[in-house]
């Protein structure tokens, strides 16, 4: 069912990718996802040490036998250890898939190429989508205007975007931003995607780690409830329209050094606004889906959902489509 | 192809043309509409003299139904509605303003009337006073979109109301007619591709910039004409995008707006633009001449055109008929292809 390159190469049941989460993305949450038949990746950002990342990853794959991901952030930052050692633990533990992001993966592909790791790289741009297929990426994500977390500076949609890139590249693309339920999954088939990137639905889930203020706020929330704050800084990202979000699209409004906006955009500070179900304090990365989420079903329940969604929507589409008269 | 947008209008296939001001003419529309689409006719600069008289054209080259907007922020909005009611235009469109008044005057004709909104409030609005159908514009529209984009703002406004949806804001193909089914509109509504047509009466200047914008080659701004909307990225888009604008250019602009609608300075700030500051009207005066000599003359130095970010998608220049029949062979391929994947 819904068979495509991207379901070939990654082995997965399902073109149904889950959004790598910081802080999220955690074994239990990935063989979640496994389990239920799409395809997620672990977060290695969140791993201070090989030992632990190996463990992560020994752990999901006691919890399913279906495959799986490691998502390396290559956005420079400080790092306990190297993107190489990180590269090398999953390699060292057969993973089959390594999810890039943040950098190009160009100085890392040799090393992942050589191992048979697929390597499936996330951008926000089609000069990036044809620099991953350029250097030899398997599979391009990309991810649109209306994404939680990370548009491009360029602010196009994903209804534009990725049929873009579908027209520009021949690697299996697939699009992220603006899909949550199985209306969106069937309309990113029809733009060409062979796989469609879900984050902001998978955080509305049982299985999710997220506060339940977080999933509260999350059903409460519409589809403006969500602002872009760090232009400024030339990284944009996509939260949700709380007290520390206007407080930040604020200062950036009146100019504001980096220095001063760390307290309030810092992952610590979300880390503990998320722990203590602060739904206030820090920014939380949401996508203008958010509003088409009313629910906090289990992981299985979504994924067939959209599945069982796409084949009624298919269905009726298909009737639609026949030549009037 | 067969929907509930093309059941209500009684034409053949689901697509229309957007209102694009003084690219939503008469020739333009007419083709659309024998193509088997649904035409437009865009009334925003129009006097009521000039509506009256671009009606009768349409008529004179179409006998398939048709459609006429009305944008009521705009001065002379009431007269050309007016106008509208008295010529008992199959389709009427509204944008802009509450259009209970407009939807019982053309319903009491047998007309149609579609409700333009960007935002959930508008929809539910517009369909309890009447409308039989909305055009859902999402963010990446030419012009008048709002922040949410068309693949989010579809499904939410299609779960919420009953009357048919027309998707506005993305589309120029087939993929993309697919894709608003899918999320559950009954049809799409296209302004920038259609401007990329043979019988668009718009300067070679014009369709020659679009054709060489990429998809981020526009800017979404509320400082041109005072609401937020899209424009390509030009040099005097840009300008005026950071608030840099001359009040001597603005008030020569505005004069000449007041001269080709034929209203006087009092009308045009009472009626037609409550509550907006002669700042903000002076800005439109600008938005409206740079967009006047462009397409009239190709004036490309000041040239401020709404467009959407699809521009960056379309590369040829076809007929009105050749761009729809392309658009419904590559609908019917693409669900063929994702009926394969079903079975697959």
């Amino acid at each position: 069912m819904f068979k495509t390159r991207v379901t070939e190469i990654l082995g997965v049941d399902y073109p149904l990718i889950v959004g790598t989460m910081q802080d999220i993305s955690t074994g239990e949450f990935v063989a979640a996802a496994a389990n239920a038949g799409a395809f997620a990746c672990i977060a290695s950002a969140m791993f201070m040490s090989k030992e632990t990342l190996r463990n992560e990853i020994r752990k999901t794959k006691s919890l399913t036998d279906k495959p799986f991901g490691v998502n390396i952030n290559l956005f420079p930052m400080l790092r306990p250890i190297s993107i190489e050692e990180y590269i090398d633990t999953v390699i060292e533990e057969g993973v089959g898939v390594i999810e890039t992001s943040g950098r190009s993966p160009e100085p890392y592909i040799d090393r992942i190429k050589k191992a048979n790791v697929k390597l499936m790289h996330k951008c926000a741009r089609v000069r990036d989508a044809r620099t991953a297929e350029r250097i030899g990426v398997d599979i391009v994500e990309i991810v649109g205007f209306e994404c939680g977390g990370h548009p491009s500076m360029e602010e196009v949609t994903t209804l534009v975007l990725l049929p873009r890139v579908v027209d520009t590249v021949k690697i299996p693309v697939v699009g992220g931003g603006g899909f949550g339920d199985a209306r969106g999954f069937v309309a990113a088939l029809a733009l060409g995607a062979e796989g469609v990137l879900m984050g902001t639905r998978f955080m509305a889930v049982r299985e999710c780690n997220l506060h339940p203020n977080f999933k509260k706020a999350f059903v409460k929330a519409n589809e403006t409830d969500t602002v872009i704050v760090q232009r400024s800084l030339s990284d944009p990202i996509r939260v949700m329209r709380n007290k520390t979000a206007l407080q930040v699209l604020e200062m950036e409004k009146r100019g504001t050094t980096l220095e001063e906006l760390i307290p309030f955009i810092a992952g610590d500070t979300r880390r503990r606004a998320t722990a203590e179900g602060d739904i206030d304090s820090g920014l939380m990365a949401c996508g203008q889906v958010v509003g088409l989420i009313h629910d906090v079903p289990t992981m299985k329940e979504v994924v067939d959902s959209i599945i069982n969604g796409a084949i009624a929507i298919y269905e009726r589409l298909g009737k639609t489509l026949k030549p009037a008269g | 192809m067969k929907t509930r947008m093309t059941e209500l209008f009684g034409i053949k296939h689901p697509i229309m043309l957007a209102g694009m001001s003084m690219v939503a003419v008469p020739k333009l529309a007419a083709a659309v509409s024998n193509a088997g689409g649904l035409g437009m006719l865009a009334t925003g600069p129009l006097t009521p003299d000039q509506t009256r008289q671009a009606i009768r054209e349409i008529r004179s080259l179409t006998d398939k139904p048709f459609a006429v907007n009305v944008t009521f922020i705009l001065p002379n909005a009431r007269e050309n509605a007016q106008v509208i009611i008295e010529e008992k235009v199959p389709v009427v469109n509204y944008a802009l303003g509450r259009g209970d008044w407009l939807i019982n005057a053309v319903h009491e004709y047998g007309g149609k009337v579609i409700g333009t909104v960007v935002m959930m409030r508008h929809a539910v609005r517009s369909e309890k006073d009447g409308a039989d159908a909305l055009i859902v514009t999402g963010h990446e529209a030419a012009a008048h979109g709002g922040d949410v984009t068309s693949l989010v703002l579809i499904p939410h406004i299609a779960s919420n109301v009953k009357i048919p949806i027309i998707a506005a804001g993305g589309f120029c193909d087939g993929k993309g007619l697919v894709a608003a089914l899918a999320l559950g509109a009954e049809g799409i509504s296209m302004g920038t591709r259609f401007l990329l047509t043979k019988e668009a009466e718009v300067h070679e200047t014009v369709k020659r910039l679009c054709l060489n914008a990429g998809i981020e080659d526009t800017v979404y701004t509320d400082s041109i004409d005072g609401l937020p909307g899209r424009f390509l990225k030009t040099r005097i888009a840009e300008i005026m995008a950071s608030k840099r604008v001359s009040i001597i250019r603005s008030m020569s602009s505005a004069l000449e707006i007041k001269r080709m609608l034929g209203v006087s300075w009092w009308r045009l700030i009472t009626s037609g633009l409550r509550g907006r500051s002669p700042q903000e009207l002076a800005r439109q005066a600008v938005a409206v001449s740079s967009l006047r000599s462009l397409l009239d003359g190709g004036d490309e130095k000041d040239a401020l055109l709404p467009i959407g970010q699809v521009t960056g998608r379309i590369d040829d220049v076809p007929t009105v008929k050749e761009l729809i029949d392309r658009i419904i062979a590559e609908a019917e391929q693409v669900m063929g292809a994702i009926s394969a994947k079903v079975r697959a």
